[in-house]
């Protein structure tokens, strides 16, 4: 099919899924069209490249500044924000030739697991016939690409918002390496955890966004220098290379659902089949991570948050901004933000107060520290961000593989009623490899199902791999597709 | 190689010292948890699959559950009082409770965050740095980063020293082109403006 013919396709499907809010805002069906014509050039002959980005709808989640749609991070108090300028991301991919079909719907500021704490409502993933979880953050963008509304999508993962909803929609979602990806014109959630990730229906069109996304940005202060970047592996091993991948046990959780473990275990079998050798590993500080992040992420939320007061940009509440009873900006940030950032601020500010910096904030980076150790234990690779001898170890494994989240997709109406601490448990095994850094993916693998079961039929499992091993993690996720497609 | 490194860590960080007073923090009475500092082995030999799939359907090495407050106890957490949360919601700029059951429901769920939380404090973290950004932390990188006399050489070469008596550098006044950070229109995403002010409205407040 032409490329024309696909976003024709894509375009039509923006019409036939609007039900399910994916999207906050799209651009204009016929300039996006016009634009494709152009990119595609005068012969739409059937050979595209399947990782080229050209002439391909991207959708891009709205904590991404575009300069030709409206960025909102799905809050209320951006909600007619219009962005001066391009993200760097957003840029690369233009130059590449790229069209941005629209902005998706998440998390306020990516503060969620489900995408229901949106301000436009929340997005909904229909599987059999009933409304289940997105995943989120990044859940607007994994239905996007799950319906065939755009090539490929960007999205961004903090603690997992792009690997989950993956998981849930049965599409790919890589989270790259921190600092491989520009943040310039990413509005900040937790900075230090904060990446840029990607969802497609494959590999190739994951890894072809990655390619062109995958550049140092002098504007961005996190992004990795060009030094270091030159120290990283550029291309993946050749295939015919065994790899050992790791078992991590703390990840065999009591909670981790038959039907996800059954899929786990599929998974291993493929690729010892293909000739990898299968190893237990442990990472004890699993049991932690989550905690510390939910120490960490708050607390630099509610110190990135606090600029957002309507008065230079963004939207402001009536009246006055300031009365003796209230602290100036309360009454427009209490309307702007939606419940879980105000109870996500607060906890930061309790984690980061005098008395309590020490022994929460600081001893969650501590933490933090421990669960590197933990990764940097198991890998065969040095990590390159504290070891200037690049190399191997005799010992350890070249990737991990583990469930991405410990259950399928819950229904919406499961999720309606529960407690804000229950929808945090979702993000444990997507945690570490963020706390960590390390680059990870999300692929769907299929397991057998009952006839009238009543679970989503797709699984995310997760490769992970070490600090700046993101080629392996992709070809590890190829093969494992492959292998699985094989049977 | 991790031997170097620990190495390393002994002669560059501080030893962690315990603070004579603790501030706020849960205690806990469950035994310690596992840790990375102990000895057995992190990486197992090769295994079978068959002994891979006995080990994960073999049962369950936590669960996850451990971290929420029981639902009929109180949470391990501080007991933050209603004085504190006023305080906290102050520093975040975010309006006080509309009513006492408002409150109450605000101070029950910052009860079950720090519980969750507050299993942190578990971890032995004695001897270990802080992890604050994911950078290179290679000491070469540490190098390349530090601004040194030899990379301000350019701009130290173009001062110019006037004066006999009294040396001093002058000024370079040559307009600096600087269109492409100062282009932009600084009120245009403004709500409210007046001129070329933005607005806000204040009364007095009280303290």
């Amino acid at each position: 099919m032409s490329l024309f013919r696909h976003a024709r396709q894509q375009i039509d499907n923006l019409g036939r899924y609007r039900h399910l809010n994916a999207f906050v805002n799209v651009a204009n069906p016929e300039s996006v069209l016009a634009r494709v014509a152009t990119a595609a050039g005068p012969s739409p002959t059937d050979n595209v490249d399947p990782r080229s980005p050209n002439g391909r709808l991207v959708a891009i989640k709205d904590n991404i500044c575009t300069t030709d749609i409206p960025t909102t991070a799905a809050s209320g108090i951006l909600k007619d924000f219009q962005s001066p300028l391009d993200a760097t991301v957003v840029r690369n991919l233009r130059e590449a030739g790229a069209i941005a079909v629209g902005k998706t719907n998440m998390d306020e500021f990516g503060m969620g697991s489900h995408t229901t704490h949106s301000h436009f409502g929340a997005t909904k993933s229909q599987v059999d016939g009933t409304d289940r979880s997105a995943g989120g953050s990044s859940g607007g963008s994994a239905v996007a690409v799950a319906t065939g509304q755009c090539w490929a999508a960007l999205g961004t993962d903090t603690g997992g918002s792009v690997r989950l909803p993956a998981a849930y929609t049965g599409t790919v979602g890589f989270k790259p390496s921190y600092g491989l990806l520009s943040r310039w014109g990413v509005i900040a959630y937790a900075n230090s955890l904060d990446t840029v990730g990607i969802l497609g229906n494959d590999v190739d069109s994951v890894e072809g966004v990655f390619d062109i996304t995958n550049v140092h940005d002098h504007q961005d202060p996190t992004s990795l220098d060009p030094t270091t970047r030159s120290c990283l592996p550029i291309e993946a091993p050749p295939p015919s290379r065994t790899l050992k991948v790791g078992v991590p046990m703390d990840y065999n959780i009591s909670t981790l659902d038959p039907v996800v473990r059954k899929a786990w275990l599929r998974s291993l079998q493929l690729l010892q089949k293909r000739g990898h050798t299968l190893h237990k590993v442990r990472l004890p500080a699993t049991q932690h991570a989550l905690s510390a992040y939910y120490v960490l992420a708050p607390a630099e939320a509610s110190s990135n948050l606090a600029k957002y007061d309507g008065v230079r940009y963004g939207s402001r509440a009536e009246g006055k901004d300031g009365t003796p009873e209230s602290v100036l900006f309360a009454k427009t940030r209490g309307e702007g933000f939606g419940p879980e950032v105000q109870r996500r601020i607060l906890l930061g500010a309790f984690s980061l107060s005098a008395q309590a910096i020490d022994n929460y904030f600081i001893q969650a980076q501590k933490a933090r520290r421990v669960v590197q150790q933990d990764f940097d234990k198991v890998f065969a690779t040095l990590n390159r961000l504290n070891s200037s001898e690049y190399g191997n170890k005799t010992e350890g494994v070249d990737v991990l593989l583990c469930p991405t989240a410990p259950t399928l997709a819950p229904r919406l109406s499961e999720i309606q009623d529960q407690k804000p601490l229950h929808a945090y448990m979702n993000d444990v095994f997507t945690v570490p490899a963020s706390l960590a850094g390390l680059p990870a993916i999300s692929v769907p693998i299929r397991v057998d199902q009952a006839p009238n079961s009543e679970n989503a039929e797709a699984t995310g499992m997760q490769i992970i791999g070490q600090y700046g091993d993101d080629k392996l993690v992709l070809a590890v996720a190829r093969e494992l597709l492959e292998a699985a497609k094989a049977g | 190689m991790i031997l170097r490194r620990a190495h390393l860590f002994s002669r560059t960080i501080p030893r962690y010292v315990l603070r004579p007073v603790a501030p706020l923090r849960t205690f806990s009475r469950i035994a310690q948890a596992p840790n990375a500092k102990d000895s057995l082995p992190s990486v197992s030999a090769a295994m079978s699959f068959d002994d891979i799939q006995a080990v994960l359907e073999s049962g369950p090495t936590w669960s996850v559950d451990s971290l929420l407050p029981p639902e009929k106890q109180a949470p391990n957490a501080p007991e933050i009082t209603s004085l504190q949360l006023h305080h906290l919601l102050r520093l975040s700029a975010l309006p006080l409770p509309k009513s006492q059951e408002d409150e109450e429901k605000m101070l029950a769920t910052l009860a079950d965050q720090l519980h969750f939380v507050g299993k942190i404090q578990q971890v032995d973290t004695t001897d270990v740095k802080p992890l604050r950004a994911i950078r290179d932390e290679t000491a070469a990188a540490e190098a390349e980063q530090t601004i040194t006399l030899e990379t301000l050489k350019d701009a130290l070469a173009k001062e110019k020293v006037i004066g006999k008596h009294y040396k001093r550098i002058q000024r370079d006044v040559t307009p600096i082109d600087a269109s492409d950070v100062e282009s932009w229109d600084v009120l245009g995403s403004a709500e409210r403006k007046q001129g070329k002010y933005f607005v806000v409205e204040s009364e007095r407040p009280q303290e």
